[in-house]
């Protein structure tokens, strides 16, 4: 399952670089700069448990036509460089019941290598996508982990980028539910690039979890009327990971729905990024659009209470830029964004019932994150993240 | 961005009577667009540095302000002209500007009989007092005419508590040290193109020195005017608030009405030093242009405000309701502990007027609290942007920052945006923002009509109902007139 | 005063009056009563010129055609209509609110504009008649207002403005005993020779304060049965389905 057709070479594509305004947070250019391109094969598909039924219905992809010309700079160098991927055609009115999962092995060999993955889901048909990306676990080095690097200068060896395109037919509803997880030193750049025919419900739930670098791209035109996407998302970064969640969500047409929920927690020495466009054009008229952004910051004072030999703990950062272009009037649009620390006053509560005061920090924390995990629509990704979160140490 | 847009030519049949009543307020006439006939005193346009000597020769400037203009025009020609994300700028001539324009008048008024009656009787068209027998208004009031500053009242009365009040080319000439101390504090000449363009040419504005402990008994007022043609208006203004000092200010700016467009590039700095206050407001009516967006004036205003001191507080209230294109971010850097920032804005964008306004608050200190309260209006084929920062630095231990920011939408051909970034580097800051956009609700309008208002009136109320919390922030008589001038821009005749 | 025939209203295609009618005179008290859904709300909304209907059908008040005004007109001309759901104005007073509508509807009748204090003094007398509390003249309308407060607001507006013809939309609903014979109290108060009240409810109670002259039960978006009040105190003995029955 390897393909090896050559591309072109790192130093010819233009990455985004941070002076353009939807990646500010993150420089792609100056990250890619670092890493010498590889010649890397596709990780292989996982499958587990597939119905039968839908074996067929993937194939592996060479020198496939995108579904539709790229929305932005980076679907398209993706795809002019990628090394594979895979595509998926789900015929009109097809029910997938059972949802269809995937799982990409780490990347092994230190470079960076590109995917192009479509999904083509026809009129009326339905498909569940559940996709796990997990560079692996991070090297346990103690000392590192006692003093992190800053994210802006963790050297990067590995880095993984994948593209989707997603076509929903008339109708058609796609759930994609996708784990990241990415360990120090290691890189994953996702987009999806999604276009929705007339009422059509596209819902996207991401977990991004990591002292890595993760972007997250999810790019939605909203071609027909009453269409519908939904997009939860929980960004977790430690020990000088680095998690840029960016959508851009466009409708141009009559009662479209959107409505996103991203939360993000930035422990010390980390950053989180949330970077969520709307826009609505003229003539999508009767839109309804929300878009919150919560970010929770974890105070490295209060960390280190208890835990002396913690220093060095800096203070994460969160930036985060929700907003809103609108150009129909009979709309209904709204965004809103926080940005804190877990309030003292439930911390004290918990411990006047008994907790200490790093079991009450570590409750309310999980309980910040919970309004996203329990609204996880698959019980296998909801353990993982439980798991991972139960195992986190800041 | 506009570029990218699909603009199809609007069907007017298809348009309801209330969009085209919409449409006609959003094209209202200007008031304010008479050309008075002052004889004037005007550079020929161009930029160099023999402009720039000339100006500060005419204003028998120190040697160090005119080095510091050089520098100043230096840095400006290695910069690049701007390109803004959100609007759509023609290209700007700087060399087909007159960089100096000024009435031709006696050399030095010694009371306003001596003022030239026509440019009395262009303030008393613009309904700003300059007699001082309106005492009862209580407000002291600087002239800006073009470049220069004809008139500044009550004077002497500020005088007696120490507090200096007069054009900026007075202040340069009588209180040189207080000047120098302060100039490009804030906004270097370095901070962006206008700024440094603004620090190279700049004519006049108004200058305010509040003494320790002194509490300005009236309001301050500027009243800037753009009359000669072919000019720009490129003022400066100083306002610092010494400890325990209390200020509240008030500009206020109008153009008359041609179909070239007219550069205003001004640069406010403000100085709060420990527990002191200054409350700045402004009502900005330059002429907006016409519904073709032909004409108008380009209001491209650096505005920032230093809280230098323990627990000061600076607050920026603005009405915006003029100019064809607003880019202007009054902005506060709270950088002594305990001290607060406020931004509340009202902007208007009908015709054919581009406005991205909004503000930047940067926290240093700690206990810092910042608000932002920010309504855009858009009618006819305005394009609204806010655009605004709110940045906690890692020292700004107990930050709090709260926005708030609206959008309002009459007609389907303008736009309305929100742009906030929110850098937060201490997690024990406290950051709320929440953003609405949406049209005037039709149940709303309907239980206001069932009451006996016609639609104008009613939607007239709506949209004072809807900036009330930023128009109370004004000074008392002034909310009134940005109440008027809001209704003015929307309905017209009406109100 | 007000002659309603034939009258029908659709939403989307939707027909919800099929060809009422209904005679008001002067000094006349009517009460419209019906089950959920026939159309009683529809009706009060048709007749203040909500948009949003296709209206067939004729009404005419005082002699003027009535569907071909605006809802500013028709205040105008007389009409009030204390909404079931009373909207709220952010950032304008009830003050500034009434004096605007009063002086708009004052203009209207070839009165001049009141003068500051005469004003204040009306609206101070006014809102004494239904019990609010001065302090909320001077709060947005209606913001923040509890259910019973909007209502009573809307019975003030009504006094203030002194209509012809007065509509009461389910005023009665979300009221509390206390409220409702405030309320009650205060449209009892208000009730002259030469203006007229509809009062659209789905209960009895409120009937009980205001005994109305006729009594009508709308069903299905026509008027099945006229009658006095104990017609009323049948409906609330009984309910409606016996009505339907003995229809059918």
């Amino acid at each position: 399952m390897s393909s090896s057709h050559t591309a072109q070479s790192t130093t010819k594509i233009a990455w985004p670089s941070s002076r353009l305004e939807a990646w500010k947070y993150t420089d792609l250019h100056q990250l890619a700069s670092k890493i010498s391109r590889n010649e890397c094969p596709l990780s292989p598909l996982g499958w587990q448990g597939q119905p039968h039924e839908l074996q067929g219905l993937f194939t592996e992809l060479h020198n496939a036509e995108p579904l539709f010309p790229a929305f932005d700079e980076l679907s398209g160098l993706i795809h002019a460089a990628r090394h594979g991927g895979w595509h998926a055609h789900i015929p009109a009115g097809t029910t997938c019941d059972a949802p269809l999962r995937l799982s990409h092995a780490p990347s092994v060999t230190a470079g960076w290598s590109g995917f192009t993955h479509q999904i083509q889901v026809d009129e009326g048909a339905q498909l569940t996508l559940i996709e796990e990306f997990d560079e692996g676990r991070p090297e346990v080095n103690n000392a590192e982990r006692s003093a992190p690097q800053e994210s802006d200068n963790t050297p990067v060896e590995k880095m993984n980028l994948h593209h989707l395109q997603v076509h929903l037919g008339r109708g058609a509803k796609l759930k994609l539910i996708r784990l990241f997880h990415c360990p120090t030193g290691k890189a994953l750049v996702h987009q999806i690039d999604a276009l929705q025919e007339g009422e059509s419900n596209l819902e996207v739930q991401t977990i991004s979890l990591g002292s890595g670098i993760i972007r997250n791209n999810i790019h939605i035109q909203q071609k027909g009327d009453r269409c519908s996407s939904t997009l939860l998302g929980l960004s977790v970064a430690f020990g000088g990971g680095h998690l840029d969640q960016y959508s851009r969500i466009q409708h141009h047409a009559l009662e479209g729905n959107s409505h996103q929920h991203y939360k993000a927690i930035a422990a010390p020495n980390s950053t989180t990024i949330f970077n969520g466009v709307l826009r609505v054009e003229p003539h999508a008229q009767q839109t309804n659009a929300y878009q919150r952004s919560s970010n929770l910051m974890l105070d490295p004072a209060s960390l280190v209470q208890g835990q002396p030999s913690k220093p060095n703990l800096r203070s994460g950062k969160v930036n985060a830029k929700p907003e809103l272009q609108i150009f129909a009037d009979n709309v209904k649009c709204s965004h809103g964004a926080t940005m804190g620390k877990l309030n003292t006053e439930s911390i004290f509560y918990l411990q006047s019932r008994g907790l200490s005061f790093e079991e009450a920090q570590r409750m309310l924390t999980l309980a910040f994150a919970m309004e996203i995990v329990d609204q996880l629509e698959d019980e296998g990704i909801r353990t993982k993240v439980i798991t991972h979160l139960d195992q986190l140490e800041w | 961005m506009r570029g990218d847009l699909t603009n199809p030519v609007p069907d007017v049949n298809e348009h309801s009577e209330e969009e085209l009543l919409l449409n006609q307020w959003a094209e209202q006439d200007y008031a304010f667009g008479f050309v008075s006939d002052i004889e004037q005193d005007i550079v020929p346009k161009g930029l160099n540095e023999d402009v720039i000597r000339w100006i500060s020769a005419r204003k028998e400037e120190p040697s160090w302000l005119l080095d510091w203009r050089l520098k100043a025009y230096r840095h400006w020609l290695s910069m690049p002209t701007p390109e803004w994300a959100h609007l759509e700028i023609p290209a700007i001539d700087f060399q087909d500007i007159s960089y100096y324009a000024a009435p031709k008048a006696a050399a030095k008024l010694n009371s306003l009989d001596e003022l030239d009656p026509e440019i009395k009787s262009t303030y008393d068209k613009l309904g700003i007092p300059l007699e001082e027998q309106l005492i009862l208004a209580g407000v002291a009031v600087d002239a800006v005419l073009d470049s220069v500053s004809v008139v500044t009242t009550y004077k002497e009365k500020l005088a007696e508590k120490g507090i200096i009040f007069c054009s900026f080319s007075e202040a340069v000439r009588e209180h040189p040290d207080l000047v120098r101390k302060h100039l490009g504090k804030v906004v270097p000449y370095t901070d962006n193109y206008y700024a440094a363009l603004n620090s190279a040419v700049f004519s006049d504005g108004s200058f305010v020195y509040i003494p320790k402990g002194v509490r300005c008994p009236m309001e301050l007022s500027t009243y800037f005017r753009i009359n000669a043609a072919g000019t720009g208006q490129f003022e400066r203004t100083l306002i610092v608030a010494d400890d325990d000092a209390y200020v509240s200010y008030l500009e206020g700016c109008t153009a008359p009405k041609r179909d070239e467009n007219q550069l205003h590039a001004a640069v406010v700095e403000l100085v709060a030093m420990n527990r002191s206050e200054i409350r700045y407001a402004t009502v900005q009516n330059w002429y907006p242009g016409d519904a073709q967006g032909i004409g108008g004036i380009y209001n491209f205003v650096t505005k920032r405000g230093l809280c230098q001191g323990l627990a000061s507080k600076i607050s920026w209230t603005q009405v915006e309701t003029g100019s064809a294109i607003t880019w202007k971010y009054p902005s506060v850097v709270l950088l002594g502990d305990r001290s607060t920032g406020e931004f509340y804005s009202v902007a208007l964008a009908a015709r054919a007027q581009q406005a991205d306004t909004g503000t930047k608050m940067i926290h240093i200190g700690k206990n810092t609290t910042s608000r932002i309260v920010s309504k855009g209006i858009s009618a006819g084929r305005g394009q609204n942007a806010y655009r605004g920062l709110v940045k906690v630095r890692k020292t700004a231990t107990n930050a709090r920052n709260y926005s708030q920011c609206d959008s309002l939408l009459m007609g389907d051909r303008c736009g309305a945006h929100t742009y906030p970034y929110f850098e937060i580097n201490c997690p024990d800051a406290q950051v709320e923002h929440e953003a609405t956009t949406s049209k005037i609700e039709e149940d709303l309008l309907y239980y206001c009509q069932q009451r006996g208002l016609p639609t104008e009136e009613a939607i007239a109320l709506i949209v004072n109902g809807y900036a009330k919390e930023v128009l109370d922030k004004l000074p008392m008589e002034f909310a009134v007139e940005a109440r008027k001038l809001l209704a003015i821009s929307l309905e017209g005749s009406v109100g | 005063m007000l002659e309603i025939i034939d009258l029908h209203a659709s939403v989307d295609d939707k027909p919800i009056l099929k060809g009422l009618n209904l005679q008001i005179r002067p000094g006349e008290v009517h009460a419209i009563m019906g089950p959920n859904g026939s159309g009683k709300s529809t009706l009060s909304h048709v007749l203040a010129g909500r948009p949003g209907y296709d209206v067939r059908g004729s009404v005419r008040f005082n002699g003027q055609d009535l569907l071909n005004l605006t809802p500013e007109e028709r205040a105008w001309a007389g009409l009030f209509l204390a909404f079931q759901y009373p909207v709220e104005i952010p950032g304008v007073s009830n003050t500034n609110f009434m004096r605007s509508a009063l002086n708009q509807v004052r203009s209207h009748r070839g009165l001049p504009a009141l003068e500051a204090g005469d004003f204040l003094k009306i609206m101070r007398e006014k809102a004494a008649l239904v019990q609010l509390d001065p302090s909320f003249l001077s709060r947005p309308v209606n913001l923040g207002f509890s259910g019973g407060e909007k209502k009573r607001n809307e019975i003030f507006q009504m006094a203030m403005l002194d209509p012809q013809l007065a509509i009461l939309d389910e005023t009665d609903s979300g009221l509390d005993i206390d409220a409702l014979r405030i309320v009650a109290e205060g449209v009892r108060k208000l009730r002259r020779e030469d203006n007229s009240f509809l009062i659209i409810t789905h209960y009895q109670r409120l009937l009980d304060h205001l005994r109305p002259d006729i009594v009508h039960v709308l069903m299905d978006g026509k008027i099945v049965r006229t009658g006095n009040d104990t017609l009323a105190l049948e409906l609330e003995e009984k309910g409606y389905d016996w009505l339907k029955a003995e229809l059918a």
